[in-house]
């Protein structure tokens, strides 16, 4: 229930465990830090800079006839902010949901139209800083996903971290744009894998 | 509206329904001739049933015009709607004459002039 | 108002006046000449008013003090006194002094020992530029000034604290004009009505207008009044008893305890009545005692004797105050003038991301509420969940107050389409008139932000397409000069916004052809005329094509109604050929507020806005039937299409064996939603979906429940219009 500290896992336990970027951020300076998580066994990464909290996953409401990497909404102290399942989003099978997978809130869109985006991975890693001059473009074939949802690959000692260009990834456009496509196609039904999952909002109960 | 009866030089008028403006020019024609006749006037007002300010004007009127002869002219029996109505209007001190209050069991109690009127509160 | 409200409006208006007059004071000595009367002015128009008020509630211990620096400023402005720092410096410490007077009475309900000491000090130095400016004696009275002639008619005897009349109830005389009986107004009407506002002490009825037998016509009223009347009303208040025979009848209102000069004023001003008669009425009422107005009129003959002229052109210009509000009449302008600065400063100005942050923690603070309140429940402690319940009444009445905060009206929107509508008509070479209406209706500035584009698509197809030219309402018969019309006005709940013109109207044949050529309406589908209208506002209905009266009504039109929609609003078009159109916008009054209906589904939960749900009743699926992939029932022999939310929304889950349909109504057409479970009414904060969910039909938005987790609410609107349209409703499995 710590803050946590960085260049270790995070430990993120229950909803109330917000990490915040501030709290992030302090470990070093900003703009080379990277907080890494795991989806699926691969290692991904986004720019510190605009992960503002890292949640449990906890109660989601789903919204109906959403492409399946919208899992849903939360509450947000107060505010209403739509969950991307990462997986679905780079059109790989739904993780299972365990203790260890976490809400990231990141910060997208400039100035006017800024606004908050949760995005579903397995488990939140650490934040490590990668200088710029260990980061090479991203190849043009041979990923999992799509190459322009890549800014770039960083290098960590023989490993590489997928670093994601959140702008891509999140893009509103292209979350938005998929729903023109169900309006057409017959209502969604949810994929039969993250069905009624612990998580499922139920606030009709009580 | 008014019936009269003569009686001993005195004259009884019973007036009668309502009293408003409506009746005023009607009730001024049949009233006022009566004031001149006889020395006394006793005006019954028992069967009033809505009087209004220009009516009770008109009695004023007719008050005044007979004490200016030396003539009697005496309001009795207010029906409650005319005692309600000289009460606002601050008349039943002005006329003076005995008007019987409802009290409680009908015991009617009876005040003199206006004395005790106005400070109501 | 009560005595006690009025008095606390004094004292902040005193307030406001004195921080006014200092820093009038403090730009005096910055001034260049000419501005430098105004100024004067508007000092001296500040402690007159400050005076004047204070006179009304009897707070003599200002009226005393300020009067003499009212004198002083009188002097300055008439140039008999010239400014010098010193004297402004004096001036400043007597407004300091003024406001430390005003504190105290409002404190302790009267000023100090010690204050009423420096009143006397500062009035001594107030004397030597008295002195200075007439070489007459200072004037520390307290009769009311009308000007510099005043302090030589204060040679009649006076003792400062003597002035007032000891009465402490309203003093009201009423001669009624003669036609008041023919014109429905009975004395006793307004007596009753008296009493509603407080109690009649005494009431005398004069005779002395009532004429001979033969001159007397039953039907004039020759009737007055002279009455004490105890009553917390203002004087306002009083008067507008009176305000239907003000005109033709003679009203004088005199407040509690008045000056004795007040009532030498009103035996004056009854010129057809002897001052004696009308002095033994005063006493005879009660108004005044036999010493006061033997007072009265030796006063009254004093100042007679001392200046005739000036008494009568005071008397004249004080003659009208009785009608108006006690504050003088000659003031009436000041107080106009006053009210304009109160209002300027009394509004403030608030950052809008300030007031933003502020509802939205205040809507926080309902959400948290009613979680705290649920939790109250299931403890089922009963003191907890009495005060929790006392608590969140409270948050939503603040929620409520806070939403207010945020509505404007709806007028500085509308008056930047002048400029619009006069650009537009010079280009098109038409000649338009914008009339506007409504525009004091206020709304929620998060709608007036967002209707502004709508309106100019709106306001733009008017005067372009919908206005014709010139010459075709010349050959029309019409006025050359077009309307187009702004209106707003609030409608049960809902705000509404117009925008019409006079112009050729909808040719709703031409509409549906169109439409059916562009596929948007099937051949064999039967549209009502409103339906038909709506078209023009459905993407896709174009304008590319030379369809005479409707070309170009598309433009940007599809815009509008999605803004509109988002807002959860609605549009309505009436439209006459030939007549003109009227476009017309309805809107929730707040976008932040929903009172919803929550309806289970699953273990999904979804609001439905109260304003549309008609009733609930049982579902049972053997009453439905089923016609072109579209499911009835018959409810009390109507045909209701349900909406199965289950399906349409592909909720999961195990269908329980008993459901419910809630009848809703929209656009004039009943739909039956078939869900799970009624879960009761809940008032709450409408949270936006935001971008990602834009185009989502059949959800307008969301909110947060007590419990804190996030439930979608419905959108009713588009439910029904797939049903009316006959668009296929998403999977009926």
């Amino acid at each position: 229930m710590t803050q946590t500290n960085t260049k270790s896992s995070l430990p993120v336990k229950g909803q109330s465990t917000a990490v915040t970027a501030a709290g992030l951020a302090a470990a070093g300076s900003d703009e080379n830090q990277y907080l890494t998580f795991k989806l699926q066994s691969e290692t991904y990464a986004f720019g510190i800079l605009n992960v503002k909290e890292i949640l449990e996953y906890g109660k989601i409401t789903k919204v109906p006839m959403m492409p399946d990497f919208i899992q849903g909404v939360i509450n947000l102290r107060g505010e209403v902010v739509p969950v991307v399942n990462l997986a679905r989003r780079f059109g790989l099978k739904a993780s299972e949901i365990t203790k260890r997978t976490c809400v990231v809130i990141i910060e997208i869109g400039a100035e006017e139209a800024r606004h908050e985006l949760g995005v579903m991975v397995d488990s939140v890693s650490e934040v490590l800083e990668i200088e710029d001059d260990q980061i090479r473009p991203a190849p043009g074939f041979g990923a999992r996903i799509r190459n322009d949802f890549i800014r770039g690959m960083g290098k960590l000692n023989d490993d590489f971290v997928i670093i994601l260009d959140q702008d891509k990834v999140l893009s509103v456009d292209e979350l938005a744009a998929v729903q023109q496509v169900r309006d057409m196609a017959p209502a969604h039904l949810p994929e039969e894998d993250d069905d009624d999952d612990s998580g499922e909002a139920e606030p009709g109960k009580g | 509206m008014l019936q009269v009866e003569s009686r001993d030089g005195a004259s009884h008028v019973v007036l009668e329904g309502e009293l408003t403006i409506y009746q005023a020019q009607d009730l001024a024609q049949q009233f006022l001739p009566l004031l001149d006749k006889d020395e006394s006037l006793v005006v019954d007002l028992s069967d009033v049933s809505d009087i209004d300010s220009s009516c009770a004007q008109l009695l004023m009127l007719a008050r005044r015009h007979c004490q200016a002869r030396g003539h009697q002219c005496s309001l009795v029996n207010h029906s409650q709607p005319v005692i309600d109505v000289f009460e606002t209007l601050g008349l039943v001190s002005w006329f003076g004459d005995p008007v019987v209050l409802p009290g409680e069991q009908g015991s009617g109690r009876r005040t003199q002039s206006g004395q005790t009127e106005g400070e109501s509160a | 108002m009560s005595m006690e409200a009025a008095l606390q409006t004094y004292f902040t208006e005193a307030r406001e006046m004195l921080e006014d007059m200092e820093a009038q004071l403090l730009e005096i000595e910055h001034q260049d000449a000419d501005a430098l009367p105004e100024t004067l002015n508007a000092i001296f128009r500040a402690a007159h008013t400050v005076k004047g008020s204070a006179s009304l509630f009897g707070l003599d211990g200002i009226v005393d003090f300020t009067h003499v620096v009212e004198n002083l400023l009188d002097r300055m402005r008439d140039g008999d006194v010239g400014v010098s720092p010193e004297l402004v410096s004096l001036l400043l410490r007597c407004q300091d002094h003024i406001a430390t007077l005003v504190d105290e009475t409002e404190a302790d309900g009267e000023v100090s020992e010690d204050s009423r000491i420096l009143s006397r000090a500062l009035i001594v130095e107030l004397g030597a530029y008295l002195d200075e400016g007439a070489g007459s004696a200072s004037d520390t009275s307290g009769l009311p000034a009308a000007g510099k002639e005043v302090e030589q008619a204060h040679d009649y005897p006076e003792d400062e604290n003597d002035d007032t009349v000891d009465n402490d109830c309203w003093h009201i005389s009423l001669r009624f004009g003669r036609n008041s009986f023919r014109d429905g107004m009975d004395p006793i009407s307004f007596l009753r009505f008296l009493e509603n506002i407080g109690t009649v002490r005494h009431i005398l009825i004069l005779d002395d207008w009532l004429p001979d037998l033969a001159d007397y016509d039953p039907e004039d009223c020759y009737l007055g009044f002279e009455i004490r009347f105890m009553s917390s009303a203002t004087k306002k208040e009083i008067e507008d008893v009176f305000e239907f025979i003000r005109e033709d009848s003679d009203i004088h209102i005199l407040a509690p305890y008045s000056r004795l000069s007040d009532y030498i004023d009103l035996i004056e001003s009854m010129s057809e009545e002897s001052d004696r008669r009308i002095g033994e009425i005063l006493i005879e009422c009660g108004a005044l005692t036999e010493a006061e107005l033997a007072k009265a009129l030796a006063l009254q003959a004093a100042a007679e004797e001392a200046d005739q002229s000036r008494r009568l052109g005071e008397i004249v210009a004080q003659d009208d105050d009785r009608l108006t509000p006690v504050v003088d009449a000659a003031a009436q302008k000041q107080t106009q003038m006053r009210d304009a600065i109160n209002r300027k400063q009394k509004s403030l100005r608030v950052d809008a991301d300030k007031l933003d942050h502020l509802i939205n923690l205040v809507g926080e603070l309902v959400t948290a509420g009613a979680g705290t309140f649920l939790q109250a429940q299931i403890l089922g402690n009963a003191e907890l969940i009495e005060s929790m319940s006392k608590l969140n009444d409270l948050l939503e009445e603040m929620r409520d107050a806070s939403l207010k905060l945020r509505m404007v009206a709806i007028g500085a929107t509308f008056s930047k389409f002048q400029r619009v509508v006069r650009d537009m008509a010079a280009d098109l070479d038409k000649e338009v008139d914008l009339a506007i209406t409504g525009a004091d209706t206020e709304l929620d500035k998060s709608v007036v932000e967002k209707i502004g584009d709508p309106l100019m698509h709106l306001v733009r197809n008017a005067v372009d397409h919908g206005l014709e030219s010139s010459a075709e309402r010349e050959a029309a018969g019409k006025p050359l000069t077009g309307t187009i019309s702004l209106n707003a006005y609030h409608d049960s709940g809902n705000i509404v916004i117009e925008v019409g013109d006079d112009g050729r109207g909808l040719d709703p044949d031409k509409i549906l052809a169109k439409a059916r050529e562009k596929g948007l309406v099937g051949e064999d589908q039967q549209l009502s005329r409103a339906e038909i209208f709506d078209l023009i506002l459905r993407p896709g209905f174009s304008t590319a094509e030379q369809v005479s009266n409707i070309s170009g009504r598309g433009v940007g039109m599809d815009v509008v109604r999605r803004n509109v929609i988002e807002m959860r609003g609605r549009t309505e078009i009436d439209s006459a050929p030939g007549e003109g159109t009227t476009i017309r916008i309805i809107l929730p009054l707040t976008l932040a507020i929903i009172d919803g209906f929550v309806v289970g589904v699953g273990k999904a939960a979804f609001v439905v806005p109260l304003d549309v749900v008609q009733e609930c009743v049982e579902f049972s699926e053997v009453d439905q039937t089923e016609r072109d992939g579209q499911t009835y029932i018959n409810l009390r022999g109507n045909v209701l299409p349900l909406v199965n939310i289950r399906h349409r929304f592909g909720v999961q889950g195990e269908r329980p064996k008993r459901r419910s349909v809630v009848v809703v109504k929209a656009e004039g057409q009943s739909v039956g939603l078939v869900v799970d479970r009624l879960m009761g009414e809940f008032q709450t904060v409408i949270k936006p979906l935001g971008p990602v969910f834009t185009g989502l039909s059949g959800i307008s938005g969301s909110t947060i429940m007590g419990s804190g987790e996030v439930a979608l609410i419905l959108d009713v609107q588009g439910l029904v219009q797939q049903i009316t349209r006959g668009e296929r409703t998403a999977a009926n499995h």
